[in-house]
């Protein structure tokens, strides 16, 4: 968060905030400064890996095999809520503060948009539990893999996931320059920013190259789409809905994970 | 869950305020970016920076060109929802003021066809001080309607009242877990900062040194532009870039 100091390279920095793609920084000096962990450190799954970790889980036999804080936490898991089958996909609901939340564990490779590599939350202000169960939220409709095809371009296309992969296209490209620290001193007048680019090149030149490599890079550098449609085959017809009146431990990383981006 | 729109400022939620105050003035800002003055029957805008594709391309970065033609189309299109029969563009409507005589000849004709049958002022700007005769309308450097001037840059001194642009306003504010970064219209109820309405004119957060003392920091509004609608937003809910 802005104003956050931490260790970086050898040095105690200050985080100003982010523009574009850049974090902004300036040297300081504190007691307790924070460390960063990359996004880039942790260990995507392939495929077949997260297969067998499926089957590892679904296996109350197999959990000795664990370390005992994992076995534990499975444990507690089956006994609050239920550890999910190998072809089963688990959604969780539950209230937390003045939101609901709806989790679903695909345990499936990376398919993007993941709070983290195993599972998906999200928040709303209505009783997802509730509405589940009162059929006003259909789980087979949300993960109906019809929607992979003209819903998904249409938002992709508007999202910030695809902006992002613009600008980096732009610079490689040599479309736009990167700015360097000192060159901000030639005034805004000198750049303009690719988002800006983007929706004119867009309602213009729809078939530019630039945008068709942006498309190519966000569909499978970000969302693995064939990935996404597997997974969208295994899981139709077995999902399946636990609702419950607190977090459960399987959810708990999600959850952390949504507090930290937030900053809550 | 892929359906949700992204967009956090809905569309159809109505805000409970749909006017400005602008020294006792009522004014309505629209989400493209314009601001119809009703009762004097003028839409403001500013920052169109014509042709700002052109003058990077002689410079060496060549951006897509459409942006003189894409601002041409949004002027159009809302000066067709508001029909006014003047219309006041408050500098920088150009990127430099000798390309105002290079525009394509498809987009000189459609300007000249949105000027038709309405009064049009084009004030000077730090970027077009010197405005040619070919584009038509009226050029000032600053124009005073019943009370309030309309001017490119905002002044320090005086009164305020006064609709000016050239700051390129944007808010940024935290709702609801996410945060959203928008142009917006910033005002105090005395003095008011028009967006940029051009297509490749960037922003600067409202909050920023540029703006100094301009406003009264405890009536502070921002009025956020969002998809269809404009909302608007305390000074104490902004947070800087």
């Amino acid at each position: 968060m802005a104003g956050d100091s931490f260790v970086f390279a050898g040095e105690i920095l200050r985080f100003e905030g982010l523009r574009e793609l850049d974090a902004i920084v300036t040297r300081a000096h504190a007691t307790e400064p924070k460390v960063p962990a990359y996004e880039g450190g942790k260990f995507p799954l392939s495929t077949y890996l997260a297969e067998r970790v499926r089957r590892l889980l679904a296996e109350p036999g197999s959990w000795s095999r664990f370390p005992d804080q994992v076995s534990d936490w499975l444990r507690f898991q089956a006994d609050v809520s239920i550890v999910p089958g190998p072809d089963e996909i688990l959604v969780e609901t539950f209230p937390r503060g003045h939101k609901h939340n709806l989790v679903c564990y695909p345990f499936a490779a990376p398919l993007g948009f993941v709070a983290n590599e195993y599972a998906l939350a999200i928040w709303a202000l209505n009783d997802m539990g509730e509405m589940i169960k009162t059929r006003r939220l259909d789980l087979a409709k949300l993960f109906d893999e019809d929607m992979l095809g003209d819903d998904l371009d249409a938002w992709l296309a508007e999202s910030s996931l695809m902006k992002r992969s613009f600008g980096v296209c732009a610079i490689i490209s040599g479309l736009i320059e990167r700015r360097h620290p000192g060159q901000e001193k030639s005034g805004r007048q000198m750049t303009v920013s690719w988002d800006l680019i983007y929706d004119v090149l867009r309602q213009h030149e729809p078939d530019h190259i630039l945008l068709r490599a942006a498309f190519a890079d966000a569909a499978t550098g970000l969302i693995d789409v064939s990935r996404l449609n597997q997974f969208l085959q295994r899981i139709c017809g077995r999902i399946r809905h636990i609702a419950l009146s607190q977090v459960s431990p399987l959810a708990v990383p999600a959850m952390l994970e949504i507090r930290r981006g937030r900053g809550e | 869950m892929l359906n949700a729109k992204l967009d956090l400022m809905p569309e159809s939620a109505p805000s409970l305020r749909s006017h400005i105050l602008v020294a006792n003035h009522e004014m309505r800002p629209l989400a493209a970016g314009a601001l119809y003055w009703e009762a004097e029957d003028t839409l403001l805008v500013a920052d169109l920076h014509f042709e700002k594709g052109a003058a990077f391309a002689a410079l060496g970065m060549l951006l897509p060109p459409y942006d003189t033609r894409t601002t041409l189309e949004r002027l159009h299109k809302v000066i067709s929802a508001v029909e006014p029969s003047r219309i006041v563009a408050l500098g920088d409507s150009f990127h430099r003021s000798d390309l105002a005589e290079s525009l394509a000849e498809d987009d000189l004709a459609m300007l000249t066809r949105l000027q038709q049958g309405r009064e049009w002022y084009w004030i000077c700007g730090n970027h077009d001080p010197h405005l040619p005769a070919c584009i038509g309308g009226t050029i000032c450097t600053t124009l005073t309607i019943n009370g309030i001037t309309l001017r490119h840059e905002p002044s320090e001194n005086g009164s305020g009242r006064e609709i000016a642009g050239h700051l390129h306003p944007v808010a940024r504010i935290a709702r609801r877990g996410s945060v959203i970064r928008r142009r917006c219209f910033a005002t105090d109820g005395n003095r008011l900062v028009m967006p940029a309405f051009g297509a490749y004119a960037g922003g600067l957060n409202v909050l920023d040194q540029a703006f100094g003392t301009l406003f009264l920091r405890n009536r502070l509004e921002a009025w956020m532009m969002g998809r269809a609608d404009v909302y608007p937003v305390l000074g104490s809910l902004l947070l800087p870039d």
